[in-house]
Parts: C-alpha cells; structure tokens; sequence
C-alpha cells in the first residue's frame, strides 16, 4: 500500500439474480468501471458456490487489490466469512466497504427505472469515495492486572470469589464485618430448598478456604478506586483485629474469661436499633457475647476478634489466656493499603429497612412482641439449634402469630417498591415454625402476596395443608395492657368481605423491606458511580445488567435491587463472567476508538465534559487524550467536537464528509426532496431496516448512513450536507433513558441550538434537520415520520444551494 | 347534584393528591379510621364507590357524614391519596343534596 494510489474490487453480489430485475446491472458496471482506482468490477450471481470467493482471492492478488467494496445484502455472519477468506491473501477486515442496497430503499423495487438506477450509482459511488479513505487497523493490546476486587463477603460476594478462584485469578475479597457470609449467614433457612444458609455458606468457602489466590480483608472498606479497567489501584483500609489470624487456632478460652457481654446480634442485624436496647430482639433472646469472640456473622476467618472499643480500661484477661500468644492489645491504628486489580466487583448488598421508623404505624421499638423478619430468622435459628428461648415473650403459653406483609415496602412514605422478597420470606418462615410448633397458629396480612415463579408452590402448599389465615387488609396494632402489655390486639378491615376483624396476638413479625446497603451507597460516592431513585446502582438493567457506568466495575447481587439469594447468586457468577475479560492480563480493544488530531484541537475541553463515561484527560501538553480502556466507542466525542478534531476509526469525519459530498448531484426531480438519514445502529437503524424487510412502503427520498450513537454526527457534518443542497437531515436516536451510552440521544438536542444559529447565518431554514427517538420495533412510525418529514420539506421547497 | 362534582383529580404533587385511581384498596384507612366499625361502610369502600364510578352510593353513605376529618388515613395512606381532602368533598355534597 504505503504512497501507491488504492486499489479497489467492485462485486455486485446478486444471488438469484433478484437485482438485476430491478436495476440495469449492466449500466451500473459500465459506469463504475470508467471510476478512477477501480480494478474489478463484475457481478457475481453465486458468491457462496465453491469456487466464487476463490476466484475473488485470485484476482485480488492478480491484480493487487487493497480494498473491497461488496454491494448486496449481507448478514454479520456472510461479512465474517468473506474478511476471513480475504485476510488468506492479506487483506485487512477494515479494508472492506458494505454497500447494503436493501437499507438503502432499493431492493424494494419501487420507484421508476431512472431513478432506480441513480440511486444505486449514487450508494455504490458513495462507497466507493468511503472506501478510498478506508485504513487498515489492528485491535491494540494493554497490559492489565489479572486480579480483582470484590467488595462485600455476603453470599454474592463469595460465589463471585468462588468463580475467580476456579478460573485462577486472584482475589481481595474486602469485607466490613469481622466475618463472611453477608445477611445471609442471619437467615434460619432459605428458598427455594429451604436447607440451612450456613451450610450454603459452608459450600461455596470449600473453593476459597484451600486456596492461596484468595486475600481477605476483613473489618474494612474501600476509601478510594483510581485508576481505569485492567489497572485499577483500590485504596483500601482496614481496622486493626488485635488478634493475629495466623496464630489463633479458635479454641476459645479468651472468650471465657472476658469480662464483657454485650447484647447480641442487635447491631449486626439494624444499622438504626430500635428505641431501647431491652424491647425487639435484644428482649427476646437473652444470649449475650463477649467482647472478643469469634468472626461474625459466619466463622470465616476462623480467628477470634476483639471488639477494643467495649474492653473495660486495662484488662488484658483474654491476653494472658491465649495459649497462642495471638492476642496483642496494645494500641495499633488502621492499615492502608493499595491494590492493583484488573477488575474491581461491588456486591455490597442490602440493609433492612429501619422499622423503627414504622413505630407509629405497628409498634416496632414500643413492644417488646414486635420483630422485624430478619430478628424472625434468627429466633427460629436459636430454638431450631435446640435454644431454649420461649419462642413468644409473654408469660403465658401463648401460640398466635401474626404477619404484615410490606412493612416499609410500596409505601410512597417509605420504600415505594416491592422488596419481593418479603412475601416468600413469610411463607417461609410460617413453613419452619409450624416445624417447630405444629400448634402455632397464623394469620398474614397482606396487600398482594407476590411469590414469583416456583415459589407459588410453597404458597400453595402452604395454604392447602394448614390452618394459616390470609387476610386481604392492614391492621391497626394496639397492646392490650401498654407499655409492657404481652398481648396485641389487631383491629383491621377484610377488605374482601369489608366486614372488621379484630384478632388478639402474642407475636407480631413486621415483614421489613431491603434498601440498598450504606455501604454500597458509600462505595458508589468514592467510585463516581451513578445510583438510581432507589439508591441502588444504576445501569442499563436488560442490556449490560451487571455492568456499571465506569468500564471494569462490575455490580452483583442485591446492590442491583431485591432478590433472594439464588438471583443474587446467579447476578454474582453473571458480574464475574463479565469481569473476566478485564483479568487476561492484556485487554484486547477494538480500533474503532477515538482519535484526536491535535493540530485542530483548540483545546476547549468539550469532549472532556460531554463523554459519558468520563474517558478523557488532559495530557502534558493540554490536550485530550482518551482513555481506551475506558472508552465505549460511542462516539459521542466525534459529534460534539466544535472544530471536527475527533474521528473515531473506520468512522471518520473523512469518510462520511465524502459519502455525503456524492449527494451532491440529486438522484431524483428537482422537487423531491433528498433526506440523508445518520441513524443509531441500536435502536434507529434496526427499525428502519425492519421497515424494509417489511416491504413497508419507505419513500426513495432516504439515504441511511448508520452511526454507532446519535451523538456521534457532528454539527459541522450536517451543516455540509446541507450546504451542498441534501434537501434535509434526520437524525434517529434512542428513546430517553434507552440510550446505550447513557444519554447519546440527549446530547443530540443540547446542541440543536449551537446548529440552529449556525443554519441560520447561512440562510438555511433550521427546520430542515429533525431528530426523532425510535424504538427498534417502530418501523411503521419510522415510514409515517419520513412521509410526514418529506411533506414539510417540500413545502419549505428546495435546498436553496441545491443545484 | 347542583354542581358536577370533581374528585378525580391528575397527580400534582408527590404529597396530599386525589387521583382515585392510585388507591390499591390496601385498607390502612379503615383499619386507623375512628369511625370507620360504626357505620357500614369505611373509607376504603368509599374510594372504591368512587371507582366504580358511583359517585351518588359514595355522596349518599352514612359514612361521610361521620368523618371527623382527623387526617389519620391521609397520613397512614402507603399511595400518598389525600383521603381526608376526598371526605371533605363528599361530606358538602351529602348536606347540599341529602
């Protein structure tokens, strides 16, 4: 190649020779054959019979051709074979044009014999001027971590550790708690199986107990992610356990003598505890800890741990008791430290909801027979471990339970979604206690009992085998004799029969909702990473599920939303699978990136601003360079760059600013209106070609050029177009908020103003441009806007430069 | 009726609107109303009167003339309806035409 003009193949691929009944095959090769550069150019009828691509490859290398221009229909696979065929004899994937006539209105057949023709002469020497600027591009390589960091050891968090650890990767598994295990090692039992979490727990720590390509970080949290996909360095701080992991061996005679009892599980299972310590959970079950015990919520790391802040001044009891010598009390501060990782994976799950603040509502905190769920969980943990707790607090031997479904969930005061969760959690729960206490009796009430997929089967079970009632309404709840009153009343209205029912209780279990963990909130702050209305992290939930708006973080688990912890599970092992591009210690990019000429950059900084993913930097000497590694591709850069700086590759301005100048000769009557459309590839050009696939009636008015985004045509593009007489310009994004590059479709209409001035310093009506957002499936809206469009600009007349 | 009476209303605010529509017939309001046991009907029935489009059933329940306008369901409702404002309605309409 190097200075030598390039060399161009024309084939015209017509199978079953359904072009050559619409258009004058042979007056289209006489004419393109007279182009400068073009070698070949012949109509290939069978491209897929055994000998035909051979025959290509030969005249390729006869006649040393370095570029491709293939005019037809081609599917992603065809385009596939025929670059790899072609890469045989050294030609280079970039190096081929795509002239699709079935996009551009033509195989549809519809339209006079003239104008026909003209059009096809027009999109064939359109690629013919695109592929004279084409490039030959290899994807690039970076060097990157092949570890990852997880943050949050809950059940999400494990698996996903678990996955690496199988595939050979090394992991920092970052936890805020002394222990694994997350919420889940809290629960009694859990769904679908219901068998016991710990023995779950149990399971998945096989992998990750035997290997030594797992770091723990226990008691601490990330302060700081720098840094980009394949690199990231994660600033991470831990809290000192004042007992060495690798001596202790758990026999547990430190715990013996401590001093301290601290009331259990109270803080672990509410970020807010209810009003007084005494009443909820911390009245129910009388078991205390001491102040150094083992790792909670899940014995992993098996080491004991000193919670330094309850010790009593001086006492260093447990010190002198350690046969190991793996207690050391004396003053030590946080660590920091730095981590290089490929990936970085938040799991950092949920909190409850604080039902505290329902007390007005159900009691919550005012008495002491009101429990949230997960206090449910853990006194039917402790008496199925043979506890000898009372499962109800009253004195008497009392056996009615009650349920309210939603407490804080789908409540515009509260929690305004569903937790989906809570309802199964209750089936659950009544399952296991009629286990424990056949004589309990049970009423749930409820607003809809949401139990999704099989789950309905446990709820059917459940209603057709016991005496459990459901009632259709939400009670008031009132104790009989308050404030230490042992039974409740419930007044509440049946809404089915509309009749008031009025039920006394000894237990009453507040099915309390899940928002997203403070943690996780936390984590998102310090990582520039957006949350949705809910606070859990945004992001394109069909598309890119796990995917987060900076390349290389990756969400699991119950930051996404509610699940239960198999869906939980599964959003971990899917975040992984994503994550494990990033860990192959090179990251392969497509060349398709961003290029910035820097003797057109006046160094104003739009792109820097506007990329969605906040990809570029400045460099030393002030201009932007941008982040590969980072960079989506969109090209939301090239479209808003004021002085057309920015091109990404195998898209440049080049190569579209010589397509467009073809359209300087019209193909049609002087009063047909000549549309050039830059549609999105994701949304916007699928239904357009759905619409011709269709053999929807599209006006031939249209030429279609696809763009990886909407934000991706520059200003300065359009008014070119328009300045040599292209009757009108459309340009099809996205619906809001459907953007796959977060707001592509938006930035369209933010510099409709910038292009307004513009057209009119020019005497161009600003009307001639449109922007529409179009879902994929809309090919009928697609034809009736184009009709619609078509009718205006005739009526604004011709293009006042159209010759 | 001397005057059309306008209950449904569009959303306006997150707080205190009166789009009928909203209401999931969930029943807190019966359940904290005071007075909702002593006549047949309750608040959330008279919503639902009001759903069904029977505008004369709802105007003429006993129950509107007990509303004591205490605000407890419009602060208890999940959906964020002004219960009360829709009582307060209905009661005028219950005196000008009963």
């Amino acid at each position: 190649m190097g200075t030598n003009p390039p060399q161009i193949g024309l084939y015209i691929i017509d199978p079953g020779e359904t072009l050559a009944e619409i258009v004058d095959l042979q007056a289209v090769i006489q004419k393109c054959a007279k182009i400068r550069q073009v070698e070949v150019c012949e109509v290939i009828s069978d491209i897929w019979a055994e000998q035909s691509l051979q025959t290509v490859q030969e005249t390729v290398t006869e006649n040393r051709i370095d570029r491709l221009v293939w005019v037809g229909t081609f599917t992603a696979q065809q385009k596939k074979t025929i670059q790899n065929v072609l890469l045989e004899v050294g030609v280079n994937p970039y190096l081929h044009e795509w002239c699709d006539l079935q996009l551009q209105t033509i195989a549809l057949g519809k339209g006079t014999e003239k104008t026909l023709l003209g059009k096809t002469l027009t999109v064939i020497e359109m690629a013919l001027a695109r592929a004279k600027q084409l490039q030959p591009l290899v994807p690039i390589k970076l060097p990157a971590s092949d570890s990852v960091v997880v943050v949050g050891a809950g059940i999400a968090g494990l698996h996903a550790a678990a996955s690496f650890i199988e595939r050979g990767k090394r992991v920092h598994l970052v936890e805020k708690q002394s222990g694994v295990g997350g919420k889940v090692a809290l629960l009694s039992r859990f769904y679908p199986l219901l068998c016991n979490p710990q023995c779950g727990i149990e399971y998945v720590l096989k992998t990750l107990r035997n290997s030594d390509k797992l770091t723990l970080h226990t008691l601490s949290k990330p302060l700081a992610v720098e840094g980009n996909a394949g690199n990231f360095s994660v600033t991470i701080q831990s809290q000192p356990r004042y007992v060495d992991t690798d001596r202790c061996n758990g026999c547990g005679l430190c715990s013996n003598v401590c001093p301290v009892e601290l009331p259990i599980f109270l803080d672990n299972i509410q970020d807010e505890p209810p009003f007084q310590e005494a009443k909820g959970i911390g009245g129910l079950i009388k078991e205390t800890r001491r102040a150094i015990h083992a790792s909670v919520p899940f014995s992993f790391p098996e080491s004991f741990v000193v919670e330094r802040a309850s010790c009593p001044e001086g006492c260093c009891k447990c010190e002198d008791a350690c046969p190991t010598k793996a207690i050391d009390l004396s003053e030590q501060l946080p660590a920091e430290q730095n981590i290089t990782a490929g990936a970085v994976l938040a799991t950092t799950g949920w909190d409850p909801y604080p039902l505290s603040r329902l007390n007005n509502y159900h009691g919550y905190g005012q008495h002491a027979n009101v429990i949230g769920n997960l206090e449910m969980e853990q006194l039917l943990s402790q008496i199925s471990k043979g506890s000898d707790i009372p499962l109800f607090p009253s004195e008497g031997d009392g056996n009615r339970v009650g349920f309210i479904q939603c407490s804080g969930s789908r409540n515009t005061k509260h929690l305004s979604y569903c937790s989906s969760v809570c309802c199964s959690a209750t089936i659950k729960q009544i399952k296991q206690l009629k286990t424990l206490r056949p004589d309990a009796k049970c009423t749930v009430f409820y607003q809809d009992m949401r139990c999704n997929g099989f789950e309905e089967e446990l709820y059917r079970e459940l209603r057709s085998t016991s005496d459990v009632l459901f009632v259709r309404g939400f009670p008031k709840v009132e104790a009989s004799n308050p404030p230490e009153g042992t039974k409740l009343t419930l007044v509440c209205e049946d809404t089915f029969s509309g009749r008031p029912i009025t039920t006394e209780l000894d237990l009453l279990v507040l099915a309390g909702g899940m928002q997203p963990s403070k943690a996780g909130v936390e984590f998102a702050e310090l990582s520039g990473l957006p949350l949705n209305d809910h606070n859990f992290f945004e992001g394109h939930y069909q598309c890119y599920p796990e995917e987060s708006q900076r390349t290389g973080i990756l969400t699991g688990g119950c930051a996404r939303g509610p699940m239960n912890a198999s869906q939980s599970i599964e959003s971990a092992g899917r975040a992984a699978m994503k994550a494990l591009k990033f860990l192959e210690g090179t990251i392969s990019i497509e060349p398709t990136y961003p290029v910035v000429n820097q003797l057109k950059c006046d160094q104003c900084k739009r792109c820097v601003e506007e990329c969605p993913f906040d990809c570029y930097r400045l460099n030393d000497k002030g201009f932007p360079e941008p982040d590969l590694s980072k960079c989506r591709q969109c090209g939301n850069c090239m479209g808003i760059c004021p002085v057309s700086a920015i091109s990404i590759n195998h898209l440049t301005l080049k190569q579209l600013a010589v397509q467009i100048e073809i359209l300087e000769n019209s193909f049609l009557d002087y009063e047909e209106p000549i549309i050039l459309a830059f549609l999105c590839e994701n949304d916007a050009l699928v239904a357009a070609r759905s619409a011709m696939d269709k053999g929807l009636n599209v006006p031939m008015n249209v030429i279609h050029i696809g763009v990886p985004c909407a934000g991706a045509v520059n200003n300065a593009l359009i008014a070119d177009a328009l300045s040599i007489g292209i009757d009108g310009v459309l340009i099809g994004g996205c619906k809001d908020g459907q953007c796959h590059y977060i707001n592509g479709n938006q930035l369209v209409n933010k510099r409709s103003g910038d292009l307004a001035d513009k057209l009119k310093t020019m005497r161009v009506e600003p009307e001639r441009v449109q922007s529409l957002s179009l879902e994929i499936h809309e090919a009928e809206r697609y034809v009736t806007i184009l009709e619609d469009y078509i009718q205006s600009l005739k009526a604004m007349g011709p293009s006042p430069f159209k010759l | 009726m001397t005057e059309p009476l306008q209950i449904h209303q569009p959303r306006s605010g997150s707080e205190g609107h009166s789009d009928i529509f909203d209401c999931v017939q969930c029943g807190y309001c019966s359940a904290y109303c005071k007075v909702s046991f002593i006549s047949e009907d309750s608040p959330r029935k008279v919503i639902r009167f009001l759903q069904q489009d029977d505008i004369d059933k709802a105007v003429k329940s006993s129950f509107v003339t007990l509303c004591k306008q205490c605000q407890t369901c419009t602060w208890m409702c999940p959906q964020g309806i002004d219960v009360a404002g829709i009582m307060r309605h209905l009661v005028r309409h219950h005196f000008i035409n009963y």
